[in-house]
């Protein structure tokens, strides 16, 4: 700032004008403190110690391998896919053999997978909330709901028995089952997180619907999907067209 | 009074003293005068995010974080340090020791206060009480009516700190937290409007307890694409505030945003991310010419 503007400023500041709020200019910078910063602190060090060697013995197995890093997306992404399809393939063992559809929210998923082992830990950070695992019966007229708000919310991480799109229409949003075969059931059954179903993230199309609460927490069923997969067979997602925006239907 | 006044008024006062330094300033060629320092959303990330090639490997980190706190402690004796809530939830931390470790970390790190952000109730309001003894900070919110659950009187709505001759009014407010967190989990804690709350308190804070400076702890979120209520609305509608230190988006601003209030005064927002990635600072320090104070930012990366 030169000395007349400055100037002027103070001219201004001391006459009282409303439309300059302050004489000194607010001035923003970034401070980086890059790999070369080393100092910790020895008494948090102390203080963290024992929990962290509390949890460490249990959060560093190794529950199973991805093949590549995995990060959330929307519309849609391998992440989000893959999560899905383990919770569908969860539920349907040991929940209810009869469920269509998996819905989550993309909130939910806290970080992303890393290539190569996973440890047990990562399964925490990935779905920190100690949610678990309902199944909601929805009929053909709120499944379309469902598929608006999805739409709406820009895209969210779902799962099918088979492969399952929604495609905004021009006449709407709905889920198209064709391949799976399910395209004309008059009940289907909709795995999620109590979160949801709770009415959570704005999902009130799930509340006062027919529910059963598992009580299995969600990353009881990851841990145990994960612990399928191997060094030789690692986990393996992609997106392949779940969840379909036509701008043109707008 | 506002931003301006609170520069006049320092420099007023400066004056006084025969155009030496400004009230805020220590005499001798350190000019930095008080540092507000930051955070937000940190999640339970007690340790740094692990080496996995990920994109945040290595940063972050409550020992770290003390340590550059430390370090600015040292270079400067007014300091002020706050967080914008969301403290729980997020490694195995939490799900293991409920937020108990992360409120000794915030207490051994002298955090001056803190506002609630909506997963510091996935635990329930009982699973928050609970960990309360072990903060020795305030919690401040001015927008939740606690009446009738265990958090009545465990929050303030304001708090003030006296850092050399300045007065600094801290408050807080939070999101609507229907729909975002089970009603199980923060049964009776009602949600009220932010902005109307947050005037009032700031109103009271500036024009009648004096305060030159008027922080505002919000877990609002910084912008929506909808109408919901946000940091820049909130900003745009205020009166009496001087700073928005902004949490629950995530959102990394990197340059404090500003924002012309219903006063027509700059409103500056900032928000460090999330993680404890950053520590964020701002620097109200003397100008070089007139002794005016000059708000600085400055977003240090623990990495």
């Amino acid at each position: 700032m030169s000395f007349k503007s400055l100037y002027i400023c103070f001219i201004l500041a001391a006459f009282g004008c409303n439309r300059l709020p302050y004489t000194a200019k607010v001035d923003g910078q970034l401070n980086r403190l890059d790999s070369s910063w080393t100092e910790s602190s020895k008494r948090i060090d102390a203080l963290i110690e024992p929990y962290k060697s509390q949890i460490d013995s249990q959060m560093n197995i190794v529950v199973g391998y991805s093949a590549e890093e995995l990060i959330k997306k929307r519309p849609e992404s391998a992440l989000g896919n893959g999560i899905a399809d383990m919770l569908m393939s969860y539920g349907t063992d040991f929940i209810n053999k009869d469920i269509d559809l998996c819905v989550l929210n993309y909130g939910g998923l806290r970080a992303p997978l890393p290539e190569g082992p996973v440890v047990v830990g990562r399964i925490y950070e990935i779905m920190p909330f100690d949610n678990t695992m309902v199944v909601i019966t929805l009929n053909a007229e709120e499944l379309n709901a469902l598929a608006r708000h999805i739409l709406t919310k820009g895209g969210e991480p779902i799962g099918a028995k088979g492969h399952v799109k929604i495609v905004n229409y021009k006449s709407g949003a709905f889920f198209d089952f064709e391949e799976a075969g399910l395209n004309n059931k008059t009940a289907y059954n909709i795995l999620t997180s109590n979160y949801l179903a709770d009415g959570g993230d704005g999902y009130s199309v799930f509340q006062s619907k027919p529910r059963f609460d598992s009580n299995i927490l969600i990353r009881t069923a990851l841990i145990t999907e994960f612990a399928k997969t191997s060094q030789e067979e690692p986990f393996k997602a992609e997106v392949d067209g779940r969840i379909i925006w036509d701008p043109n239907n707008e | 009074m506002n931003r301006r006044d609170f520069i006049l008024h320092s420099s007023k006062a400066a004056m006084g003293l025969a155009l030496a330094t400004s009230p805020l300033v220590s005499v001798g060629k350190n000019r930095s005068s008080l540092s507000i320092l930051f955070t937000n959303d940190w999640h339970s990330r007690i340790e740094p995010f692990p080496m996995d090639g990920g994109k945040y490997q290595g940063s972050g980190g409550a020992s770290k974080r003390a340590a550059l706190i430390n370090k600015i402690r040292r270079e400067n004796k007014h300091v002020l340090l706050l967080d914008s809530g969301d403290i729980f939830q997020g490694t195995p931390y939490f799900n293991f020791f409920g937020g108990k470790l992360e409120f000794e970390l915030m207490s051994q790190m002298k955090y001056d206060a803190v506002t609630l952000g909506n997963h510091d109730f996935d635990n329930g309001v009982d699973g928050l009480v609970r960990q309360m003894p072990f903060a020795s900070f305030p919690f401040i919110n001015c927008n939740y009516d606690f009446e009738g659950t265990q958090l009545d009187g465990k929050v303030m709505p304001y708090k003030v700190f006296k850092k050399g001759s300045t007065r600094i009014g801290v408050l807080g407010v939070g999101i609507e937290l229907t729909g975002l967190v089970s009603k199980k989990l923060f049964g009776n804690v009602q949600y009220r409007d932010p902005i109307k709350h947050a005037n009032d308190v700031a109103d009271h804070l500036k024009n009648k307890l004096k305060c030159d400076l008027v922080i505002c702890l919000s877990h609002l979120g910084f912008e929506y694409k909808t109408d919901k209520v946000s940091d820049i609305t909130f900003a745009k509608q205020s009166a009496n505030i001087d700073l928005i230190l902004g949490g629950h988006t995530h959102t990394f601003i990197e340059r404090p945003i500003e924002v012309i209030n219903k006063q027509s005064k700059v409103v500056n927002i900032l928000q460090t991310g999330w993680a404890g990635i950053n520590l964020g600072k701002i620097d109200y320090e003397a100008d070089s010419y007139f002794e005016h104070p000059k708000a600085k930012n400055c977003m240090v990366k623990i990495s």
